[in-house]
C-alpha cells in the first residue's frame, strides 16, 4: 500500500520541495546537487524532472534546462542513474516529474519497473488525463508500487478537484498561480486553497508553479503541505551561458540557496 | 454526415484523447460545449454560411482540368481552394472559429502558424470580427514565409517568434499552448489543422467539412462520380474537409505526405510512413520520435507540412485502412508546382504540389475520376520556387 505519510506536514509546517531538471547543468553536476538535496535538512522530498523535447506546462527556465540537458544526451536511464544515486544517499520521497510521451514509449510497466527500482516514490505527469491513467498507466504503477500527484488548478472544475483527490496516491499538487512554471503572476491563491481544505485529510495537498522564496514557503502554512520551488532553483544554480558548469561552484550555489529556508536555530 | 459515430470518448479509434495539462481542462469542457451547441443552432449555422458566402467567397469552383488530365492520363479535376479569401482553405475554420469563440464571450484570439496561411486566415477573421491576434511562428518560418508576416501584421495581428526547437510549426504550437495555459479565461486558441486534442481535430474537420460538401453537389450536377479524392497532408484539415462528406462511400481517399528529401533520408515529415504512435499536442496519434520517446524534427521545403506529427483522424483512418497514403519528396513537389503554373496556369501552395506530384506518377487506367483539392495558392513560395536550380541545404 502506498503511504501518504512522508508528504504529510505536522502542524503548520511546511515541507520544502525541490524541482531540479535531471542532466542540468550537466549529469555529474546534477548528481552532485542532488547529494545536496538529499542530505540538506530544509528540503523534504524533491522533483526530478524527465527532460521532455516539448515540454508544454513549462516556463523559460524549466524548458532551457529540457533543452540543456537533452542537448547532452540525457537519456531515460541517466534519470534512473541519478534516481538511484539519491536513494542510495537518503529515504526521502523522490518523485518523477515529466510528459507522457517518453514514459509512454518506454511502456509503461517497463518504465513502472525501472523506476520502482531505481527507488523513486512516484510520478507526476501533468499531461496524462484521468482516462488514460485509469486504462494505460495505474495497473503498471500499481504492481511496482509507485504513486501519483495529480494536479488542481484555480480553473479547474469541482469534479476535476474531486477527481484529483480520489485518484493521487502521493499528493494532489496544487497550482499556485494560474499560468506555467515559473510565473510569478498575481492570483488570490488563500482563496484559492482555503477551498481545498476540506480535502486534505484524504490526500496531502502541495503547491508549486510560482513559488521562490521562504516567505513563499512561509505563506502556505496552514494551508498546505508542502511547497515546491522550481524555476527559482534552477536559476540560482545556473552558471553563465557559455561557461562550462563547475560542479564545486554549482553546489555552492545550491547550499546559498536553501539557506534561508533552514529554521532559525 | 457526421463525425459523431466515429468518436468516442474523444478517441477516434485508438487515437486522439485531450492529453493537457490540467490548467487547460476547463476550457476544453467549454469548448466542447460550446461547439456541440453551436454546430447545432440554426443561428450559429447561417451566420457562419453567410460568411463562407459573401466573405471567403464561396463555393469554390470544381475545375475540369483538361491539360493536367491529359498528362496523367486519367480525369482530374481541381477543388479551388486557392480561389477561397486569403488564397488557401485555411480561412474556412478560422472564421468559423473567431465566430465560435466570439459567441463564448472570449476577448483575445491566439493561433499558430507555420506556412503563414493559417496566421493569414486568423488575422483576417479577427479583423473582420474587431478581436485582437496574436499569432505565434517559428522563427526560421518567419523568415521562409515573410510575405506572410507582413500580411499578418497588416492585418492587426501581433505575431510573435518562436524561438525553441526547430522554430518551425511544432514550436509554434508549444508557445500558443502555453500563452493559452497562462491565459486561459479571456483567450480562445484557433488552432489551424486537424490536430491538438479532442475536440480540435473534430471542430477544424467540420468546419472544413463545406469543401466536401460543394464537391458533392458540384458532382452531382456534373453527373461525375468520383472514385479517388487526393489531398496533402500536414496537420490534414485540407484532406478532411474534402473527405469528411465521403468517408462512408465507394471512394478512394488519398492522403499525400511530405516526404521532404526522402522518407528514409531523416530529413522528412511523412509521419504516417515513418512514425509511431505517441503523445504529441495533447492528442495520441502517429509521430515522429526517437526511442527515448523525444519528438525528433520534420523536415520539409513546404513550411505547412512541416510538422512530426499528423491529425489523429488521419491517424486511425490510416489505422484502418480506409485513408491510402503516400510520400512525396521535395524536389518533386517543386517540379509539379511549377508545371502546374505553366499549363494550368495556377501557381499552387508548395503543400498542394505534392498531391499535384502524386497524380502525375500514380497508376491510371485511365478510367478513374480524380478530384484534388487544390488547398492553396503558391504567392508565398516564390522564393522557394524561384530557387529551384540551388541544392537545399
Amino acid at each position: 500500500m502506498i503511504d501518504v505519510q512522508p508528504f504529510r506536514a505536522s502542524d503548520n509546517g511546511v515541507h520544502l520541495s525541490i524541482f531540479l531538471t535531471a542532466g542540468y547543468p550537466d549529469l555529474e553536476t546534477c548528481g552532485a546537487v542532488l547529494d545536496i538535496l538529499a542530505t540538506h535538512p530544509a528540503v523534504a522530498f524533491v522533483e526530478l524532472g524527465m527532460p521532455f523535447s516539448d515540454p508544454l506546462a513549462d516556463g523559460p527556465t524549466i524548458q532551457r534546462a529540457s533543452e540543456v540537458a537533452l542537448a547532452q544526451g540525457t537519456t531515460l536511464d541517466d534519470v534512473f542513474a541519478l534516481a538511484s544515486r539519491f536513494r542510495s544517499a537518503c529515504a526521502k520521497p523522490l518523485m518523477l516529474m515529466g510528459y507522457c510521451n517518453p514514459v509512454y514509449r518506454r511502456g509503461v510497466e517497463t518504465f513502472a519497473a525501472e523506476a520502482q527500482s531505481a527507488g523513486a516514490t512516484g510520478l507526476i505527469l501533468p499531461d496524462l488525463p484521468y482516462e488514460s491513467h485509469h486504462r494505460d498507466f495505474k495497473p503498471g504503477l500499481e504492481a511496482a508500487g509507485l504513486s501519483m500527484a495529480f494536479l488542481v488548478s484555480p480553473t479547474s472544475t469541482p469534479d476535476s478537484v474531486s477527481e484529483a483527490f480520489d485518484t493521487s496516491s502521493a499528493f494532489v499538487y496544487g497550482v499556485a498561480n494560474v499560468g506555467l512554471t515559473g510565473d510569478a503572476q498575481s492570483m488570490d491563491r488563500n482563496a484559492f486553497f482555503s477551498e481545498l481544505q476540506h480535502h486534505r485529510e484524504q490526500c496531502p495537498l502541495v503547491a508549486g508553479f510560482g513559488l521562490s522564496t521562504p516567505a513563499d514557503v512561509a505563506s502556505l502554512a496552514g494551508l498546505a503541505d508542502g511547497a515546491i520551488i522550481g524555476s527559482a532553483f534552477l536559476r540560482a544554480i545556473a552558471h553563465a551561458e557559455g561557461d562550462p558548469a563547475h560542479p564545486d561552484a554549482t553546489v555552492q550555489r545550491a547550499l546559498d540557496f536553501l539557506a534561508p529556508f533552514l529554521p532559525p536555530s | 454526415m457526421t463525425l459523431h459515430p466515429l468518436i468516442q470518448n474523444g478517441y477516434y479509434g485508438q487515437f486522439g484523447g485531450q492529453f493537457i495539462p490540467e490548467m487547460l481542462r476547463r476550457n476544453f469542457v467549454d469548448l466542447e460545449q460550446a461547439f456541440d451547441e453551436a454546430w447545432q443552432d440554426p443561428t450559429f449555422q447561417s451566420e457562419y454560411r453567410a460568411l463562407l458566402r459573401d466573405f471567403v467567397g464561396r463555393p469554390t469552383p470544381l475545375q475540369r482540368a483538361d491539360r493536367w488530365s491529359e498528362r496523367c492520363g486519367v480525369q482530374v479535376l481541381f477543388k479551388r481552394e486557392d480561389l477561397a479569401h486569403t488564397g488557401a482553405h485555411k480561412i474556412n475554420n478560422a472564421i468559423g472559429q473567431v465566430l465560435l469563440a466570439r459567441r463564448m464571450g472570449k476577448r483575445h484570439i491566439i493561433a499558430e502558424t507555420g506556412a503563414g496561411q493559417h496566421g493569414v486566415a486568423t488575422a483576417t477573421a479577427c479583423a473582420w470580427a474587431g478581436m485582437p491576434c496574436t499569432v505565434f511562428m517559428g522563427a526560421e518560418d518567419m523568415e521562409r514565409q515573410k510575405p506572410n508576416v507582413d500580411r499578418m501584421r497588416l492585418l492587426g495581428a501581433e505575431v510573435r517568434a518562436a524561438r525553441t526547437g526547430s522554430q518551425t510549426l511544432k514550436d509554434a504550437t508549444n508557445e500558443a499552448m502555453r500563452y493559452w495555459i497562462a491565459h486561459p479565461q479571456d483567450t480562445h486558441y484557433v488552432i489551424g489543422s486537424a490536430v491538438g486534442p479532442h475536440p480540435y481535430p473534430m471542430m477544424v474537420a467540420e468546419f472544413h467539412g463545406i469543401i466536401g460538401e460543394e464537391t458533392r453537389t458540384a458532382c452531382r450536377e456534373a453527373n461525375l462520380t468520383p472514385t479517388h479524392l487526393v489531398a496533402c497532408l500536414g496537420g490534414g484539415s485540407n484532406a478532411l474537409g474534402l473527405f469528411l462528406p465521403y468517408l462512408e462511400e465507394e471512394v478512394e481517399l488519398v492522403g499525400i505526405e511530405a516526404g521532404g528529401q526522402g522518407v528514409d533520408s531523416g530529413r522528412t515529415a511523412a509521419t504516417l510512413e515513418k512514425g509511431s504512435p505517441g503523445i504529441l499536442h495533447g492528442a495520441k496519434t502517429m509521430i515522429l520520435q526517437d526511442s527515448e520517446g523525444q519528438i525528433e524534427e520534420a523536415h520539409s521545403i513546404s513550411a505547412g507540412l512541416d510538422y512530426p506529427g499528423i491529425g489523429p483522424l488521419h491517424a486511425h483512418l490510416a489505422s484502418t485502412g480506409r485513408l491510402r497514403t503516400s510520400a512525396v519528396n521535395d524536389e518533386d513537389a517543386l517540379q509539379a508546382g511549377l508545371l502546374c503554373t505553366r499549363t494550368e496556369g495556377i501557381l499552387p501552395a508548395l503543400e498542394t504540389a505534392h498531391a499535384l506530384a502524386w497524380t502525375l506518377r500514380a497508376d491510371w487506367t485511365g478510367d478513374e475520376v480524380v478530384i484534388l483539392n487544390l488547398s492553396g495558392r503558391g504567392d508565398k513560395d516564390l522564393m522557394s520556387y524561384t530557387h529551384t536550380s540551388h541544392p537545399h541545404d
